[in-house]
C-alpha cells in the first residue's frame, strides 16, 4: 500500500475532466458521473407556476389544489429520473471515417448501441466546433451554431449516424467533442454529457490549379501502345469490339442499353510516368496553391492511368499507379510541412 | 407570405388543443355566454393557420386582441379580478396564446396554463367525480407536455400516454406524503373574493309565508352526523337553527340581538347523553346544528340565549364539531324582554286568529289545555300538508286558517305561534332539520336540505320551553318517517311520474347505491377535502410524532421522499442488466445453424473464416453465398461497420 490517498484523489478528478476535453478510445458507455443535469427554463417557469398553486390553495384552503400542485411537483421531480435515464448506459463508437478534400466536408459516422429495455427518445446530438481552437482566441467560431441530429433509439437497437464536419484545410481533422443532450420527457430538465472519441480522418488540399500535367520526361515503356488484354487489373477504358474479344470483357450493361459494343479493357501496364516535382509548382508564390496544383495532378494522372511518381521535400514516392499509390501520395500532400 | 413552417407540428397542436378543450368543458356553463364560442373560434383560427400554413397574427392585432378581450371580461364581470373574472380571463388568454405559439417555450407555457386551468375547476368543485375526471385531464395534459418533448414525434400515441400514466403513477407516493406531511396553514392569507364560495341551504333568516319553498326538496346534503353509540329515535331528531321571534304578520325574523355569549347553559337534562360528531357542509351563515338541545358549545363557537348555536365566523368550509345533546331538558331561560317579544303580535292584524285563540282562553285558561286545543283544532279541521299550497295575498295567518287551510311546516308552525301568543303563552318559532335518513354501510345519519323544517316552541311556567310540534298533527308521518313519506305522491327519488313502492326491490337497491355512494364521499370529505391543519395534527399524534415542529416536519418529508426516489431509482436504473443480445452475433448463430442442417457443424473453437473455408470446400454450391456472408459477417462485427448489418440480415435470411 505504497499509494498515498491524498496523490490519489487529484488524479481521479484529472481523469474525471480529461473524459470531457481528451479523446477517448471508444466506445464509450455513458456512465451516472458523466451525465450532468439542471432544470430548464421552461422547468424554472413552472416551477413559479407551482408556487402560485400552492399558494392559492393555502389561502383558499382547497385540498384538490393542495392535491394537484402536489402531483405536478412530484412528476417534475420522478422526470428527473426518467431524464437522466434517456442517457444513461448508452454506448457510442466511432465508425470508419473517409479522408476528404479541403472545403469538402467530411462524414464522421458515430455507432450508437442501446442494449437497454427500454427506448430512448430525443437524443440531440451536437457538435461543439470550438473543442479544439483556444476559445479566447476564436471567439466568433463560437457563434457558428452545429447542426442538431435528433435521434430515437429502439429498445436494443444500434443506429449509426453521420456527423459532418466541414474542412477547410489540409491536415488532420477530428471530429472533436460531441455533446448530447435530452429533455425528454417533459421538458422541465435538461440532462447531458459529452462525447470526445479518438476519431480523426485526413483532408487533402483542395485539388485546383491551372497548370497542366508535366509530361516532359514520358517514356512509352511498351513501344507498341497497345494494352494486353486482361494485362492488369485496373480498369482503364472502352475501345470498340473486334471479332475474337472475351466475352467476359463485353460491357453487357451498354449492350443492354442498345449502344455498340464495347470491350472494357483493363491495363497493368502504364503507358505513361509522370514525376510531379516541387520544382514544377514553386513558381506558384503560396505553398498551398502549390500543394493544391500537386494534388490535382495526382488525381488526373491516375485517372488517365498513368505512372506518377511524386518528389516534395522530405518525401519521395516512386512512381506507380493505383488506389494505394493514390492515398500515399495524397496523404505525403496533406500532412507535408515545410 | 411566409412558408416557414409554424412551430407545433399538427399532431402536438391537436393534443395541445385537447387538453385545452378537456380543461375548460367543465367551465363552460359558468363562464359568460360569448366566452366559448369566442375561444373555440380562436382555436379553429389557429388550426387552420397550421394546416393552411397561414401567416400567424401580427403583433398590433395580438395586443388589440388582448386589449379587447380583456376589456369585454371587464364589461361582463364588472372586475376582472376574483373568481369568476379571474377563470374568464385566463381562458379567453389561453385562446389568444394559442395564436402566437411558435416555439416549444411558448407551447410549454401554455401546457402550464393548462395546469393551471385545472386548479381553478376545483374553486367550483371538489367532489370525487371533478377529482376523477381532472385525473383523465392530467393524464392528457401530461401526454401533451410529452409530445413537446418528443422533438421526432415518434412515439405512438398509446406509449404516450402510457409514459404519461407511469409519470403519474410515480408521482403519487411522493404526492401522497407531501399532502400528509408538508405543513399545513389556516389561510386565507388575504381576502378572499366575494365569490370564492360557494353553498347553499334550505333555511333561511326570515320565514316569508305564502312564498313556496323551492329548496325543501333539494337532495344537497346539509350535513352529517356520526354518533358515538346509539342514534335518538326518529321523532327525536330535531336539529335546532335559527330562532325565530319578530313577526309583522307575514314575514318572521331572528329580531333577537345574539350579543350575549353563553358558553354553557343549563338544562337540568334528564335521561342519557347523545355523543357526536356533526360534519357540516358549508352554507356561509353562522348557524351550528345541533341536536335539541346541546350541552355546550364546540370550541369554533358559541351558544346564543335562545338555544341557537353559532359559529363566530360564517361557515365557508367544511367544519367537523363534537357535541353533547340531551333530548330530555328543562330549559327555562326567559328573560323579561325575552317574554315581550315571545308575546309580540302584530298591530291589528290576524283579527280572526286573535278571536279563535281569545275564546280558547275563556273554555279554559290553562295553557297546557290551549296548547292541547290548538293541535286538536289542526287535527280536526279539514288542514292538508301539502308543498304547493295556494298564495296568500292580505293576511296569510288568517286566510291560512280559516280559508285555505293548505300549508307545510312553516304554515303550522306560524299559525300556531300566533295562537299562542295571542293567548298569552310565550311562543317563538324554531327552524332546523327534522330527521335525516341513516346510511347503514357507513353507519351515521345524513340530513338533506329537504330536511328543512320549522316547528314551535311554547314556554310554560313549570316545564320551561317545551317543542309544540303543530305539522305532527296533521302529517304525523312527517315528524315519525321522515320527508319522504310525507311528500305527495308525484314525488320519487329517481324524478319519474312512477308511483314506486316504498319496499320494492328497486327502491331498496336504489337506496343501497345511495348509500354506498354517500359513505365514499363521506369518506372524501372527511379525509380527503377535510384533511387541514387540525386533522394533521390528529393524524401525526396518532403517528406517535406528537410536538414535531416545522422543522422536524421538513426533515421528515425530505427523508421520506428522499427514499422513495431512491427506491424508483433501483427500479429503473439497478435492474438486472438484461443479457446483452448483440444482434450481429445472433445473426449468424442463426446462420452456423442453418449450416449445420447441411451436416456442416462449427467446432467450438473455429474461427468464422476457417469454418468459411470448410464449408465452401464441403459445399462448393454454396461457396459464393458463404463467402458473401462471412465477409459481411466480419466487416459488420469486427470492422464495426453498422450499416451492413441489414445486408447481413437478409443474406443469412435467404440462405438456405
Amino acid at each position: 500500500m505504497t499509494a498515498q490517498p491524498s496523490s490519489a484523489n487529484p488524479s481521479k478528478w484529472r481523469r474525471f475532466f480529461s473524459r470531457r476535453d481528451t479523446p477517448q478510445p471508444g466506445p464509450i458507455v455513458l456512465d451516472r458521473p458523466h451525465i450532468y443535469i439542471l432544470p430548464t427554463h421552461s422547468g424554472f417557469l413552472f416551477t413559479l407556476v407551482l408556487l402560485v398553486m400552492l399558494l392559492g390553495s393555502m389561502n383558499y384552503n382547497n385540498s384538490m389544489g393542495y392535491v394537484l400542485a402536489f402531483l405536478l411537483g412530484s412528476m417534475a421531480i420522478v422526470s428527473i429520473l426518467h431524464t437522466h435515464r434517456t442517457l444513461l448506459g448508452l454506448r457510442i463508437e466511432a465508425g470508419k471515417v473517409a479522408p476528404t478534400f479541403a472545403g469538402e466536408t467530411a462524414q464522421f459516422q458515430l455507432g450508437l448501441d442501446n442494449r437497454e429495455h427500454a427506448a430512448r427518445y430525443a437524443l440531440v446530438w451536437l457538435r461543439d466546433p470550438n473543442i479544439h481552437t483556444n476559445w479566447l482566441r476564436d471567439s466568433n467560431l463560437q457563434k457558428i451554431k452545429s447542426k442538431k441530429f435528433i435521434i430515437d433509439l429502439a429498445a436494443d437497437q444500434r443506429v449509426s449516424i453521420n456527423i459532418p464536419v466541414p474542412t477547410t484545410q489540409r491536415g488532420r481533422v477530428s471530429l472533436g467533442r460531441v455533446t448530447v443532450y435530452t429533455r425528454f420527457p417533459l421538458g422541465l430538465f435538461h440532462a447531458w454529457s459529452y462525447v470526445h472519441l479518438e476519431a480523426s480522418t485526413l483532408v487533402y488540399p483542395q485539388p485546383r490549379g491551372h497548370k497542366t500535367l508535366p509530361l516532359g520526361q514520358q517514356s512509352d515503356n511498351t513501344g507498341e501502345g497497345s494494352p494486353r488484354d486482361g494485362g492488369g487489373e485496373d480498369f482503364i477504358g472502352y475501345r470498340d469490339y473486334k471479332p475474337g474479344d472475351s466475352p467476359r470483357h463485353i460491357d453487357w450493361k451498354a449492350v443492354a442499353r442498345e449502344q455498340d459494343w464495347m470491350i472494357k479493357q483493363f491495363g497493368g501496364m502504364s503507358t505513361t510516368t509522370v514525376w510531379l516535382t516541387w520544382d514544377d509548382v514553386s513558381t506558384l508564390n503560396n505553398l498551398e496553391a502549390a500543394l493544391s496544383q500537386l494534388c490535382l495532378w495526382i488525381l488526373v494522372a491516375e485517372n488517365q492511368g498513368a505512372e506518377y511518381g511524386l518528389k516534395i521535400p522530405g518525401s519521395t514516392l516512386s512512381p506507380d499507379s493505383g488506389e494505394q499509390h493514390r492515398e500515399r501520395c495524397l496523404q505525403a500532400l496533406a500532412l507535408f510541412s515545410s | 407570405m411566409t412558408t416557414r413552417p409554424l412551430f407545433p407540428s399538427l399532431s402536438s397542436l391537436k393534443w395541445l388543443m385537447a387538453t385545452l378543450v378537456l380543461v375548460i368543458l367543465p367551465h363552460i356553463f359558468r363562464l359568460a355566454w360569448w366566452i366559448p364560442p369566442v375561444f373555440f373560434a380562436l382555436l379553429l383560427w389557429r388550426y387552420l393557420m397550421t394546416c393552411q400554413q397561414w401567416r400567424l397574427p401580427g403583433t398590433a392585432l395580438q395586443l388589440i386582441l388582448v386589449v379587447f378581450m380583456s376589456l369585454s371580461v371587464y364589461l361582463s364581470y364588472g372586475t376582472i379580478f376574483g373568481r369568476d373574472a379571474g377563470v374568464a380571463l385566463i381562458v379567453v388568454m389561453c385562446g389568444l396564446k394559442l395564436l402566437e405559439i411558435n416555439s416549444p417555450r411558448d407551447a410549454l407555457l401554455l401546457c402550464f396554463l393548462s395546469y393551471f386551468l385545472i386548479i381553478t375547476n376545483f374553486l367550483y368543485s371538489q367532489t370525487l367525480p371533478t377529482a376523477l375526471y381532472m385525473g383523465i385531464v392530467m393524464l392528457v395534459a401530461t401526454a401533451t407536455l410529452i409530445s413537446l418533448s418528443d422533438e421526432n414525434n415518434r412515439l405512438p400515441i398509446r406509449q404516450r400516454l402510457r409514459l404519461s400514466a407511469t409519470l403519474l403513477i410515480q408521482a403519487l407516493p411522493i404526492m401522497l406524503v407531501l399532502f400528509i406531511l408538508f405543513p399545513r396553514v389556516a389561510g386565507p392569507f388575504w381576502s378572499l373574493p366575494k365569490d370564492a364560495h360557494s353553498g347553499i341551504t334550505g333555511l333561511s333568516d326570515n320565514i316569508s309565508l305564502g312564498n313556496i319553498s323551492q329548496l325543501s326538496l333539494s337532495d344537497e346534503i346539509a350535513f352529517r352526523v356520526k354518533f358515538d353509540s346509539e342514534m335518538p329515535p326518529p321523532e327525536q331528531r330535531y336539529w335546532r337553527g335559527p330562532v325565530l321571534w319578530w313577526t309583522n304578520g307575514r314575514d318572521w325574523k331572528s329580531g333577537f340581538q345574539k350579543s350575549t355569549i353563553v358558553k354553557q347553559i343549563n338544562l337540568h337534562p334528564t335521561g342519557k347523553p347523545f355523543d357526536y360528531t356533526v360534519t357540516l357542509e358549508p352554507h356561509n351563515k353562522r348557524w351550528l346544528f345541533a341536536l335539541e338541545l346541546p350541552a355546550f358549545a364546540p370550541p369554533q363557537g358559541y351558544i346564543s340565549p335562545d338555544y341557537q348555536m353559532l359559529a363566530f365566523i360564517p361557515v365557508h368550509q367544511r367544519m367537523r364539531y363534537r357535541l353533547r345533546s340531551y333530548t330530555n331538558y328543562r330549559a327555562k331561560l326567559l328573560t323579561p324582554l325575552q317574554r315581550r317579544l315571545a308575546l309580540q303580535l302584530p298591530y291589528r292584524k290576524h283579527p280572526r286568529a286573535r278571536a279563535l285563540a281569545a275564546q280558547w282562553r275563556q273554555d279554559n285558561p290553562q295553557p297546557e289545555a290551549i296548547v292541547q286545543r290548538a293541535l286538536r283544532h289542526f287535527n280536526q279541521a279539514p288542514f292538508t300538508y301539502t308543498y304547493t299550497p295556494p298564495l296568500l295575498l292580505n293576511d296569510p295567518i288568517d286566510e291560512f286558517l280559516f280559508e285555505t287551510r293548505q300549508g307545510f311546516c312553516e304554515h303550522y308552525a306560524a299559525a300556531f305561534t300566533i295562537l299562542m301568543r295571542a293567548a298569552g303563552i310565550p311562543a317563538r318559532i324554531v327552524t332546523g332539520y327534522l330527521g335525516g335518513s341513516v346510511n347503514p354501510i357507513g353507519n351515521y345519519l345524513i340530513v338533506r336540505q329537504r330536511d328543512a323544517h320549522a316547528w314551535s316552541e311554547v314556554w310554560l311556567q313549570d316545564k320551561g320551553w317545551v317543542r309544540v310540534e303543530p305539522t305532527g298533527a296533521i302529517a304525523p308521518e312527517r315528524v315519525e318517517q321522515g320527508i319522504d313519506t310525507a311528500l305527495p305522491t308525484e314525488f320519487n327519488p329517481l324524478g319519474l311520474e312512477i308511483n314506486w313502492d316504498r319496499d320494492s326491490l328497486p327502491v331498496k337497491m336504489w337506496q343501497q347505491l345511495r348509500n354506498s355512494w354517500d359513505t365514499i364521499n363521506n369518506g372524501w370529505n372527511q379525509w380527503v377535502l377535510g384533511y387541514g391543519p387540525a386533522r394533521q395534527k390528529q393524524l401525526l399524534n396518532r403517528l406517535g410524532l406528537e410536538g414535531i415542529n416545522w422543522h422536524g416536519m421538513a426533515m421528515l418529508l425530505m427523508f421520506i421522499i428522499t427514499c422513495l426516489l431512491l427506491s424508483y431509482a433501483a427500479w429503473m436504473f439497478l435492474r438486472p442488466q438484461l443479457i446483452v443480445r448483440d444482434p450481429v452475433q445472433q445473426i449468424y448463430r442463426r446462420f452456423c445453424k442453418k449450416l449445420a442442417r447441411h451436416g456442416l457443424h462449427r467446432h467450438p473453437n473455429e474461427g468464422p473464416l476457417t469454418y468459411a473455408a470448410r464449408a465452401s470446400a464441403a459445399r462448393p454450391e454454396y461457396a459464393a453465398s458463404i463467402q458473401q456472408i462471412i465477409e459481411l459477417y466480419v466487416q459488420t462485427r469486427y470492422r464495426s461497420k453498422i450499416e451492413t448489418l441489414p445486408q447481413l440480415r437478409t443474406a443469412v435470411r435467404l440462405f438456405q
